[in-house]
């Protein structure tokens, strides 16, 4: 942490990386293995349906109009997060500030919608050992692969929340955007949250739409 | 890029910048609102290969221009786009797994 805040001229070009950092490196790392356990969930979650034969339409049992109001809200806060890098580039310490507040508000939002939509689902008989609708009895499994895809991913949101209020209480201090010191932290943050995103982005086609 | 002019002021540049974001988001709205008719619109049983395809297709365009412009993947050198490709491998892994399943 000492050095990237220290010299960020200082990154050597490395001819496969180019001037990536080493934190930057490893977050792509990171987001490439975490990427293969969404991969693996909706792999599972692919295998089951296409073999279950007694699938439930899943339209007809979400609430698609919430969930693409909760997917706006994500992309509007991958939106806001780009700008704060972009306010961190430049020193600016109050965009700094304002863009990942709204980032913040944006994840809690979508953690809300989707506390709400839970609570919902449970209430008409979706729950993770069993789906019932409209006193139906339907494959047990729709919950359960639903419940632990989105629930990965709203864990993921959880933690991106948590990242991005430890990033903006330093930035607060203008621990990013004074002269010579390295604004990488933002950066990282930032592309965890835009993992989240694009994470999402899959699990609203795989899960909502299809 | 403007960035690369010796005379652009970098307030050009970051507006420049600001208005690339705004544009990638309203591309995003766009074809989310688009994602959530699909499904309306062919809901038809014989219509369901179609409906998939355009989903899929949808849905990897939003996820590729997250990962190009927002993440900077345009940015990067070969190293990292390889790096960021490798959960690609498990989507073809997954089609693979399907197609065997289906056709069993």
């Amino acid at each position: 942490m000492t050095d990237s805040h220290a010299a960020p001229a200082a990154v050597p070009v490395d001819p496969h990386v180019g001037a990536a950092t080493g934190g930057k490196v490893a977050m792509w790392l990171f987001i490439a293995q975490d990427g293969m356990s969404f991969g693996g969930l909706l792999l599972a979650y692919g295998i089951l349906r296409v073999t279950a034969g007694d699938w439930p339409v899943p339209e007809a049992l979400l609430g698609i109009n919430l969930t693409a109001i909760a997917t706006f809200i994500l992309i509007c806060s991958s939106v806001s997060m780009v700008f704060a890098v972009d306010a961190a580039k430049n020193r600016d310490q109050g965009g700094l500030v304002k863009w990942l507040m709204w980032t913040i508000v944006g994840g809690i939002s979508f953690l809300g919608i989707q506390y709400y939509e839970y609570s919902h689902l449970h209430d008409i008989g979706i729950t993770l050992t069993s789906t019932v609708h409209e006193g139906v009895v339907q494959n047990p499994l729709f919950g359960a692969t639903f419940y632990a895809v989105t629930g990965f991913h709203g864990l993921h949101v959880l933690s991106g929340v948590i990242y991005l209020i430890c990033i903006l209480k330093k930035a607060t201090t203008g621990a990013y955007t004074a002269g010579g010191i390295s604004h990488s932290p933002v950066e990282l943050v930032g592309l965890f949250w835009h993992f989240v995103d694009l994470v999402w982005i899959l699990v609203f086609t795989f899960i909502y739409l299809l | 890029m403007s960035g690369s002019s010796p005379h652009a002021h970098p307030i050009d540049q970051k507006s420049t910048a600001k208005q690339k974001y705004i544009q990638i988001f309203l591309i995003l709205t766009f074809l989310t609102v688009i994602e959530v008719f699909v499904p309306k619109v062919y809901s038809a049983e014989w219509n369901q290969n179609t409906k998939m395809l355009l989903l899929v297709i949808l849905a990897s365009a939003k996820a590729l221009l997250v990962a190009m412009h927002f993440m900077h993947l345009d940015h990067e050198k070969t190293w990292v786009k390889y790096i960021a490709a490798t959960p690609i491998y498990m989507g073809i892994f997954a089609i693979l797994l399907m197609l065997e399943s289906v056709y069993r």
